[in-house]
């Protein structure tokens, strides 16, 4: 019995361990294909974080293969990988030699590879010539001369094919179908990616062409307009319709006058705009006292003011002696906030101009205003200490939808076109922003329909 | 004597084309954007209207558009009168019923004179 048993131990022993060993080989193989699972997910999401990034700018499928290509060796194991490409009239063959190989398996790879191609699209590519381009381990005279294993991938993009990718080695049956998934998975993304960035670099270039045009034909309309006027004018004067020296002689010749100053002034912005697009508008900043600048402007100004009965404020709260500025600039903005202001501006209305110092760390505080739409800290945007210059009036106002679109380039000519006889270029308000941001600062406006408007721009100190 | 509307934001072209008619052949006015067009039309009743295109508050191709869809609108010649050159703006406007497009700067007053006398020779050939 005992005997009986101690001749059973070994055996039970055996069987307790091959049950606890192949326990074992199973929880291995599980660990083994996790880890493999992993590092798949891994790679798939390295290499799409990779594609993801670069695609983002580019459009050259060569160098989208040559990034899975290059990194392929994270996961898989091969020989060579190589990509073949069709271009126009040549075809790129890509090959990248991860161990050393003979140069007749560089050529049965090729060959395999061309008859892929030719496969996959039904076509013949016997009469294109192919570029090729090798790297990695070198070819050896001696090693290892035919493919073992070989898979393709067929690389589709917007439907139509582009080329195979594939992978080789010299051992055979090395490849699994979860391989070849991943790698349709990376090409597919890849295709889908390329499709999507083609879809969208051709909107915004039909966009961008719709805007150029739209914005040449409105400059030209402009132009013309004014200039057909004068000319007009001229038919009538020269066919004897209009007598030199009659009362309507009179009218022509100053509408003919006011006519070639708007071409003029026109003109002058259309060369201040582009010089400012082209990052071209020089600002010459010198030291000099913006409040004495502010009350020539607005001396400037007072003669248009009394004709519409309108009261022009200012307003200085404890401004610096002397500040760095472009004086020629500054009184530009200044002379289109302070003449739009009047001219949307009733009878008997009020225009008023602040001037105050705030934002950075003893930010001073916004002067109270009770009677404008003002602006507040925020709207200001100041970080840094800043002169604020507030121009406000109490005016139509301006309908909160238009008030961007105020700064933006012939967005406003229509309006300006309404506010009674006067007209303005519609670009004032954008080569103001211009200044005003080539000097560090920005250039807003606040409103309310009915209440009234603040123009205002801000130069850090 | 043929009444004729000018819808059109610039001041000087309605002054101009008034001096360039021949006196006591036609009666002109004048409507600042297409709103007040519309107002005109039904109002004054012209026989002609000579449309600009880029305009404040309604411009000219919706003016043209509401003719188009109107039912209660009198039915008047349009003769579009604009500075805006391009082939599509033309053919746009011409699709949407317009008898003709003068591209102001392109055209004397004389040969606007004489459109418009064609147009409304046409008109009253009709009638």
């Amino acid at each position: 019995m005992n005997l009986l048993i101690l001749g059973l131990l070994p055996v039970g022993l055996v069987g307790v361990v091959g049950y606890l060993f192949w326990k074992l080989k199973v929880k291995e193989q599980e660990i083994a294909r996790e880890r493999e699972a992993s590092t798949r997910q891994v790679y798939e999401l390295s290499i799409l974080k990779e594609l993801g990034e670069r695609v983002g700018y580019s459009l050259d499928v060569e160098e989208i293969l040559q990034i899975i290509t290059n990194s392929l060796h994270q996961f898989i194991d091969y020989t060579a990988v190589a990509y073949l490409v069709i271009k126009e009239k040549k075809l790129r063959l890509g090959v990248h030699f991860d161990k050393s190989a003979n140069h007749k398996f560089f050529v049965e790879m090729k060959e395999k590879m061309l008859a892929s191609l030719g496969a996959l699209s039904n076509n013949s590519y016997d009469k294109f010539t192919v570029e090729e381009m090798v790297s990695g381990a070198v070819e050896m005279e001696t090693g290892p001369s035919t493919v073992g294993s070989f898979f393709n991938i067929p690389l589709v993009i917007g439907g139509k094919l582009t080329g195979v990718l594939t992978v080789t080695d010299v051992k055979s049956g090395l490849y699994k179908e979860g391989d070849m998934t991943i790698l349709y998975k990376i090409t597919g993304q890849v295709s889908e990616a390329i499709v999507r960035l083609q879809r969208v670099v051709a909107s915004e270039q039909e966009k961008i062409e719709k805007v150029r045009e739209e914005y040449t034909s409105m400059i030209v309309h402009e132009l013309r307009s004014p200039l057909d006027g004068i000319r007009k004018i001229i038919e009538l004067v020269l066919s004897g319709k209009v007598i030199a020296g009659s009362k309507e002689f009179g009218e022509y010749i100053s509408m003919a006058y006011q006519s070639t100053s708007w071409t003029l002034e026109l003109v002058n912005d259309l060369l201040d705009l582009s010089k400012l697009q082209a990052g071209k508008f020089e600002v010459v900043k010198a030291e000099a006292n913006i409040k004495e600048v502010i009350e020539n402007r607005i001396a400037f100004y007072q003669v248009a003011a009394l004709a519409k009965k309108i009261k022009i404020d200012f307003l200085p709260y404890d401004l610096p002696e002397s500040i760095l500025f472009d004086e020629r600039a500054v009184k530009q903005v200044l002379n289109n906030f302070i003449s739009n202001s009047i001219k949307f501006t009733g009878e008997g209305g009020v225009v008023s101009v602040s001037a105050f110092v705030a934002g950075g760390k003893d930010a001073g505080s916004i002067p109270e205003s009770s009677n404008f739409v003002f602006p507040t800290l925020e709207n200001l945007k100041v970080k840094k200490r800043s002169l604020c210059v507030v121009v406000s009036d109490n005016g139509v106002g301006v309908a909160p939808d238009m008030l961007p679109k105020l700064f933006q380039a012939f967005k406003q000519i229509r309006l300006s076109a309404e506010g009674g006889g006067e007209r303005g270029t519609g670009l004032g308000l954008a080569i103001a922003k211009g200044i005003t941001e080539a000097h560090g600062g920005f250039c807003g406006a606040v409103s309310k329909e009915g209440k009234g408007s603040s123009f205002f721009f801000t130069i850090p100190l | 004597m043929k009444k004729i509307l000018v819808i059109d934001d610039d001041q000087f072209f309605p002054k101009t084309l008034e001096a360039a008619l021949p006196q006591g052949a036609y009666e002109l006015s004048h409507a600042e954007d297409g709103e007040v067009g519309l107002a005109k039309l039904k109002s004054w009743k012209p026989d002609l209207v000579i449309l600009d295109l880029m305009m404040p508050k309604l411009d000219g191709t919706a003016f043209l558009k509401k003719l188009q869809e109107s039912t209660d609108l009198p039915k008047v010649p349009v003769l579009v009168s604009s500075n805006l050159s391009s082939v599509k703006k033309i053919s746009d406007v011409m699709a949407m019923g317009a008898v003709g497009y003068v591209i102001k700067s392109d055209e004397s007053l004389q040969s606007i004179v004489q459109d418009i006398e064609r147009v409304l020779g046409e008109n009253t050939k009709k009638i």
